[in-house]
């Protein structure tokens, strides 16, 4: 029987892992993972972050993944950097509200298609062996997510704000790097 | 008291599911059937739109499938304009199309199969996801989360983005592949083809402790069908269709996908809207065919790339004959991963594929077209007829998943009659009727249309409808 096929937990993939190999040589930029449906008005505030916090930042001191949602193959992404910065849209909060919090890695998410912060942080840590070092939360409140694209007004105006924090975020990061 | 159990909905598929058995009096399963939500409409509000919006529209049918339906779509455009599209465009479809495939595969086994397949069909419920196997089998769940970013990365690289990319259009592609892009796609693909090899090895070496699944998951005689090239060897773009017999017999050797309507017909069972396709020599039930990969491998001469062949070999000489057991879509899916991998390195190899001339321009030419791909799951046809202006009169789609309807609630029955008794539910017991579901990985997103995680329900219930028990989780 192959050792893999037992319960017991294992180290961290090898090297040789196609997981690591499509990153192989990448440099380790801070990471801002965005996620949001851009076609459920509010909802798409997380998106609409990224685009302009890739006008602010460049590319070779924030790498910027936007996508629909998090994903465990995002795992490679998050285990490459020091500082991860996951941005969303919140449904609890008042609309433009924002927040920023710590996350650790917490692996009991059961999900397959989409993960959250914490269980993103724990299958980095599983299959790469490796968490940033800082990683954040930071949710704009939303109040619509019906149909359009349009985001509501107090949200939208959240959207300069959130960028000033993403570069303080960054500029504490650099401070640590020193 | 004859009663009924009801599992709704099934968990880890692409979409909701719900599963009914009926039991006798002495708790025996009678009959079982398998329902999705059943209405997506894609066909009706296409109508009036313009034949080359059809790709982008019809992608969205899937978050998972994308790439297939803009293949078979472009495709039926291709026919409506009457062109032959440029031979580097067709094989920057086929690279995005095996790409398609690997990340779909590799969902389908590691995301959603290898708990059962890793941790056992009893394993508590809540063991059962890829983060768990991230955690027990770090190397193993590196491997499937990196053969999919591998197929996501590919298409992201041809097509600009993962899902839902607009690059696939029809006449060809609209933009050539830079050197660049090649170079980084062929950089990856070793150590793809290592992860596959890895997982074969482990999964080969599994399958003895899956013999009682192997026997009843779908074990029966049906036809398969597929799609082959000029050789009979697997394809997964063009060629013609092959359907073969349980004894592996060719009952028709190059049918014209274009005229599927004249050999494949659909019949309908009183306890759902989906239908059942089946192959109209035969009639139904006899017609009943299976798709996808067993398929594929059983009806086709060789894969055509040297370690698939290999492979296939070692997997069809487990029968003399076509094998029949559902359960061995698993390891259909990891020989056609390799096939894939391999596959998408000889296209690239070939110096034509960067080409600039990648789109053929013409107008409406024909006021019907028919597009035939090998998706992730089988094989997939659009059928649009257009009015002069190129707007959509009528729209026609067939989903793999779709193909497979009758087998699989027949597969359900084989399964059920054999692990389910009565009172006895336990948690392992549903899990092998959900697992018989999931070998045929079906895409009910496309087949019918849904999303995100489900719990689970099954309902006992006496012939008068009312509740005897039922037992919840997720």
């Amino acid at each position: 029987m192959d050792a893999n096929l037992t319960n017991t937990p294992q180290p961290p993939a090898s090297a040789a892992s196609p997981l690591h190999a499509s990153r192989a040589g990448a440099a380790s930029p801070a990471l801002l993972l965005a996620c949001g449906n851009s076609l459920r008005e509010d909802d798409g505030v997380g998106l609409q972050i990224a685009e302009a916090v890739e006008q602010l930042f460049p590319a070779s001191r924030l790498r910027i993944v936007a996508a629909q949602q998090f994903t465990p193959e995002m795992a490679a992404d998050v285990a490459a950097t020091d500082l991860a910065i996951f941005v969303d849209a919140s449904a609890g909060d008042d609309p433009g509200a924002i927040r920023v919090c710590s996350v650790a890695a917490r692996p009991d998410s059961a999900e397959t298609h989409r993960m959250d912060p914490p269980a993103l942080l724990a299958m980095a840590e599983s299959l790469c062996g490796h968490t940033p070092a800082h990683a954040f939360a930071l949710t704009v409140g939303a109040g619509q997510f019906g149909y359009g694209t349009e985001i509501g007004g107090s949200v939208r105006q959240a959207i300069p704000r959130a960028c000033r924090l993403v570069g303080n975020l960054l500029s504490a990061f650099s401070r640590t790097q020193a | 008291m004859p009663r009924t159990l009801v599992i709704d909905p099934v968990t880890r598929l692409e979409g909701h599911g719900k599963i009914t058995l009926q039991l006798d009096e002495s708790g025996i399963v009678q009959d079982a059937t398998f329902h999705v939500t059943q209405l997506r409409g894609f066909e009706k509000f296409c109508e009036g739109r313009p034949f080359y919006e059809m790709p982008n529209i019809t992608a969205r049918v899937c978050g998972i499938c994308p790439v297939s339906h803009l293949i078979a779509s472009s495709k039926a455009c291709d026919a409506i304009l009457a062109v032959r599209i440029p031979p580097a465009a067709a094989n920057l479809r086929r690279i995005l199309n095996l790409a398609q495939l690997i990340q779909s595969h590799a969902l389908s086994f590691f995301y959603l199969s290898s708990p059962d397949l890793l941790l056992g069909m009893d394993a508590p419920a809540d063991e059962r996801s890829i983060l768990h196997i991230a955690h027990t089998h770090p190397s193993i769940g590196a491997d499937g989360v990196g053969l999919r970013q591998f197929g996501q990365r590919v298409i992201e690289l041809l097509a600009g983005r993962r899902i839902h990319p607009g690059w696939t259009v029809p006449g060809g592609v609209n933009e050539p592949l830079s050197a660049e892009k090649r170079d980084q796609i062929l950089a990856m693909i070793p150590p793809a083809i290592a992860a596959i090899r890895r997982t074969l090895v482990w999964f080969r070496q599994s399958l003895e402790k899956f013999t009682a699944e192997i026997e009843v998951f779908a074990n029966f005689p049906t036809l398969f069908m597929g799609l082959i090239d000029d050789r009979g060897l697997a394809e997964y773009y063009d060629g013609a269709l092959r359907v073969i017999d349980s004894e592996g017999n060719i009952i028709a050797g190059e049918l014209d996908p274009a005229r599927y309507m004249d050999f494949i017909g659909e019949a309908v069972e009183p306890f759902t809207y989906m239908k059942f396709p089946y192959y109209k020599p035969l009639g139904y039930p006899g017609g009943t065919y299976r798709v996808g990969p067993l398929a594929r491998l059983n009806l086709a001469g060789r894969c055509d790339t040297p370690l698939a062949d290999n492979e296939w070999r070692e997997f069809r000489a487990m029968s003399p004959r076509p094998l029949l057991s559902s359960f061995h879509y698993h390891y259909a899916r990891l020989i056609e991963m390799l096939h894939a991998a391999e596959k998408i390195e000889i296209l690239l190899a070939d110096l034509g594929i960067l080409d600039k001339h990648v789109r053929a321009t013409a107008s409406v030419n024909n006021l019907e077209g028919v597009g035939v791909a090998e998706a992730p799951r089988g094989t997939l046809i659009h059928h649009y007829k257009v009015d002069e202006n190129g707007l959509i009169r009528w729209a026609n789609l067939v989903i793999a998943t779709g193909h497979n309807n009758a087998a699989m609630n027949r597969g359900i029955l084989q399964t059920a009659r054999h692990y389910v008794q009565g009172d006895n539910i336990a948690e392992g017991m549903l899990n092998r009727v959900e697992a018989v579901v999931r070998t045929f990985d079906p895409c009910l997103s496309c087949s019918t249309h849904a999303m995100g995680r489900m719990p689970l329900t099954v309902e006992l219930r006496a012939p008068d409808g009312s509740l005897v028990r039922e037992v919840r989780r997720g």
